[in-house]
């Protein structure tokens, strides 16, 4: 498996308020090219904070993150992110919003047009294309979400508990289009959640975190033949054995 | 005598509107307000407390920060008594408030300055000169100006008296028509010259009066009598005194010695109330009405009130 | 305008019928409280002189408040962002802000020199701290995802400042304008008070020294109804550029 992600000795100690917290220790890990890895966990532990190390926005303290080839140094044009409160512009239409990642990066007005165009066609959005973000439900919110991260042809598309604040059914709705989005695009995704369900029906692979210090307990392989089938017994057992990974906690799904 | 000890001992009380306790001569005093104004013609006010104690009277200065807020407050019906600009007063008098002039209170006080390069009004054309609204200062001017020939070519800038000496030393404007002692302040300063002394107009030197509203002096004429009799006594005193004013401008203005001395050799001190200071406010109240300052005289006979002097 | 607005003349209705009241009952010499009707003939009789004079000093708020907005948006904009530069100007601010406007006449005086400069200095004073202020605010307002997916998107500091920082402070700058244009109205008659010939201070202080009572209270008529429309411009305005502020719509226009 060609490495095109890889983590070597990660770790995130923040100064905090009246003692320094390690937020991740230790952390070495690989992928490769359009694999679909799940970074699953309770709150707290750590998996937002690589994520987002992993997008650039933040620096490791300890050892290094390496992305097609290239070790990080501040947010790099191989990886997009999405965020669990979609970060829109309320200040402009859905498609000034899916154009904003093009224009950061140069791309004539006219191309942005363009492909932004074909990202709302494939999110469903089509006809939304004028409207404002308050205009919209927060599962077509994330739709833009979606989209705009996907404009730039991302090698790996980084998702932070993008579903956490929907409703059951929106999730569901979701969560296949962005297997349908994968299956046709290819790109690695880095996908935190503390689901085990939505970790299980949508990864390949899941790292399990454990908190205090930020930790990845276990590395399971997913060999569950897709699409996934929840009421299958393997789902089952597989979920039970996550769960006593994960930790305590009951899980919300 | 009692009466000089007094005087001596109100020469180290000044520049506090004085509010004087009950004496020890054991008189319940009568509470009387007396209205006046922060400027330095106003001075021998200062003195009046202490000449009334005697007399039963407790009296309370309350102070303005000009003459024509002063008189705003008479026609509200507060400090119906006290120094009164005699253009102002004239001005409450003839709109339905009743005033009468008791006394004369302080004559000139004014001056006219200009930068070293104007020699002469006709050197003022297309220039600005800055006068205080409305002011006794303002009048003797418009008829200067109409005098010189000038007059509507040359531009009023109208500030209040204190603000006046920076733009004369900007040459913002070319002339200020200034009330000591900031007028005193400019000469001093190098900032202007004397380019008229503002005193050979029909109104003559005619400023300050002491005034009452009629109703009060209706209503009370011995006090009213007793009041006047102590400003007369405090102006002679003012008059033969020079040092008090001084002292009084050097405290309450922040002046200098030098600018305080130079000033109040521009006052004039006088409860004189005969024909010259009469003939005086009706050439003042027929110079404002040509500037359209007043829309009709008052009633002499009404307004004049001289006998208690 | 709706029906319901017409409940707001309510308050000046009765205030006018206090008024009449206390003039029938001569309550106060009529030197320094006309009737009505005699304010009412200022504006029959001598609406040119009104009108010459309000439009006077109209155009010196306009001047003063627009070089307000010119000089305090960016600069606001720039220390909202920049926390640098925030530690450096903040205490000069809080001390220069509590001034009033009448304290600066001086000194006013001494720099600018006399008439209309220092009349809108002052005007400029007035309107430049609220829209500071409010300028910081609304940038320091702005949702971290926002600023998070910029930075992800690598987007330029140019870019971030035009098309993110600026709108996203926009409402914020608009309260900050309605408070400036008030303020800088109010400090109108302060500033007429250094020899200018015109406007509507000018005619008030004109008028309370030749004792026209009719004329103060024409003139403070007029500065209260124009005040109302400002505002109520300056609303407008936000309203339709701020449209896309989810709730705005909830509140009266």
């Amino acid at each position: 498996m060609s490495k095109f992600l890889e983590c070597i000795g990660v770790g995130k100690i923040y100064p905090g308020k009246t003692e320094p917290v390690e937020a991740l220790r230790g952390i070495d890990f690989s992928c490769g090219a359009g694999d679909f890895v799940c970074l699953l966990g309770r709150s707290g532990c750590g998996k937002s904070t690589l994520l987002q190390m992993v997008a650039g926005l933040e620096r490791p303290t300890a050892g290094q993150i390496v992305v097609a080839g290239r070790a990080l140094d501040g947010p790099s044009t191989a990886t997009s992110i999405v965020f669990q409160d979609h970060g829109l512009f309320p200040w402009m239409t859905v498609q000034k919003n899916v154009e904003f990642n093009m224009k950061a990066r140069g791309t004539k007005a006219a191309e942005r047009a363009e492909i932004a165009r074909r990202f709302l066609d494939m999110t469903s959005l089509s006809g939304f294309a004028d409207r404002y973000p308050h205009e919209l439900s927060g599962g077509m919110r994330q739709r833009v979400g979606i989209a705009r991260a996907l404009t730039t042809d991302p090698k790996a598309l980084l998702m932070d508990e993008p579903f956490g604040a929907l409703d059951a059914q929106t999730r569901g709705k979701l969560q296949d289009e962005l297997l349908q989005i994968w299956a046709q695009q290819r790109t690695t995704v880095l996908f935190v959640t503390h689901s085990i369900d939505e970790a299980l029906l949508l990864a390949d692979r899941i790292l399990v975190f454990t908190p205090r210090p930020g930790r990845i307990a276990a590395d399971i392989k997913v060999d569950l033949p897709r699409p996934r089938a929840p009421q299958s017994a393997a789902f089952s057992v597989l979920a039970r054995d996550l769960r006593g990974l994960v930790g305590a906690d009951r899980e919300i799904d | 005598m009692l009466r000089r000890h007094i005087l001596a001992a109100a020469g180290a009380t000044l520049a506090a509107p004085a509010i004087v306790s009950r004496d020890a001569l054991g008189q319940t005093l009568r509470k009387v307000k007396m209205g006046s104004a922060f400027t330095t013609t106003t001075n021998a006010a200062f003195l009046m407390p202490a000449l009334l104690k005697p007399e039963g009277i407790d009296l309370e200065l309350v102070m303005f920060p000009s003459l024509v807020q002063r008189m705003q407050a008479v026609a509200s019906g507060d400090v119906d008594i006290g120094n009164g600009g005699l253009s102002a007063t004239m001005q409450v008098a003839t709109k339905g408030f009743p005033m009468q002039v008791l006394a004369n209170g302080c004559d000139g006080g004014w001056m006219v300055l200009a930068q070293p390069s104007i020699k002469s009004f006709q050197d003022l054309k297309g220039k600005k000169v800055a006068v205080q609204n409305g002011s006794i200062g303002l009048v003797s001017l418009n008829w200067k100006l109409k005098q010189e020939g000038v007059f509507g070519q040359v531009d009023m800038a109208f500030m209040d008296n204190q603000d006046q000496p920076v733009p004369l030393m900007r040459g913002d404007v070319a002339a200020i028509c200034c009330f000591e002692p900031y007028a005193a302040l400019a000469e001093l300063n190098g900032w202007g010259k004397r380019l008229w002394v503002p005193y050979d107009s029909p109104m003559g030197k005619t400023n300050l009066g002491f005034v009452a509203s009629s109703a009060f002096v209706k209503k009370d004429p011995e006090l009213t009598k007793k009041m006047v009799a102590a400003h007369v006594k405090a102006t002679k005193e003012m008059a033969s005194n020079p040092s008090i004013a001084i002292e009084t401008t050097i405290k309450q203005f922040k002046m200098t010695k030098e600018v305080a001395e130079l000033s109040t050799k521009n006052l004039f001190f006088s409860a004189d109330s005969g024909p010259a200071f009469t003939n005086g406010l009706k050439a003042l109240a027929k110079m404002m009405l040509d500037d359209k300052m007043l829309e009709k005289e008052p009633a002499w006979d009404e307004f004049l009130n001289l006998g208690y002097a | 305008m709706q029906l319901r607005r017409a409940w707001g003349l309510l308050p000046l209705a009765l205030l006018l019928l206090a008024w009449e009241l206390a003039v029938q009952a001569k309550v106060y010499p009529s030197i320094l409280l006309p009737p009505p009707t005699k304010v009412l003939m200022v504006f029959v009789e001598d609406w040119q002189i009104v009108l010459g004079n309000a439009l006077a000093s109209i155009g010196r708020v306009t001047v003063g408040i627009t070089l307000s907005f010119l000089f305090a948006v960016p600069l606001g904009l720039m220390i909202g962002r920049y926390q640098l530069l925030d530690t450096m100007t903040d205490w000069s601010i809080q001390i220069f802000r509590s001034i009033p406007p009448i304290a600066l006449i001086p000194l006013a005086l001494l720099f600018l020199g006399i008439g209309d400069k220092p009349a809108i200095a002052l005007i400029f004073l007035a309107g430049t701290w609220p829209l500071l202020i409010n300028t910081i605010f609304g940038v320091r307002n702005i949702e971290r995802t926002l600023i998070k997916v910029a930075r992800a998107a690598r987007a330029s500091e140019f870019l971030v400042m035009k098309d993110i920082i600026l709108p996203a402070a926009l409402p914020a700058i608009f309260t900050g304008l309605r408070l400036a244009v008030g303020g800088g109205w109010l400090t109108v008659v302060t500033a007429e008070m250094i020899a200018v010939k015109s406007g509507l201070g000018y005619m008030i202080l004109n008028a309370q020294l030749t004792f026209r009572s009719d004329l103060i209270i024409a003139g403070i008529i007029v500065i209260g109804g124009i005040g109302l429309l400002a505002d109520q411009a300056v609303r407008r305005v936000r309203a339709h550029v701020c449209r896309w502020q989810e709730g705005l719509t909830a509140s009266p226009e």
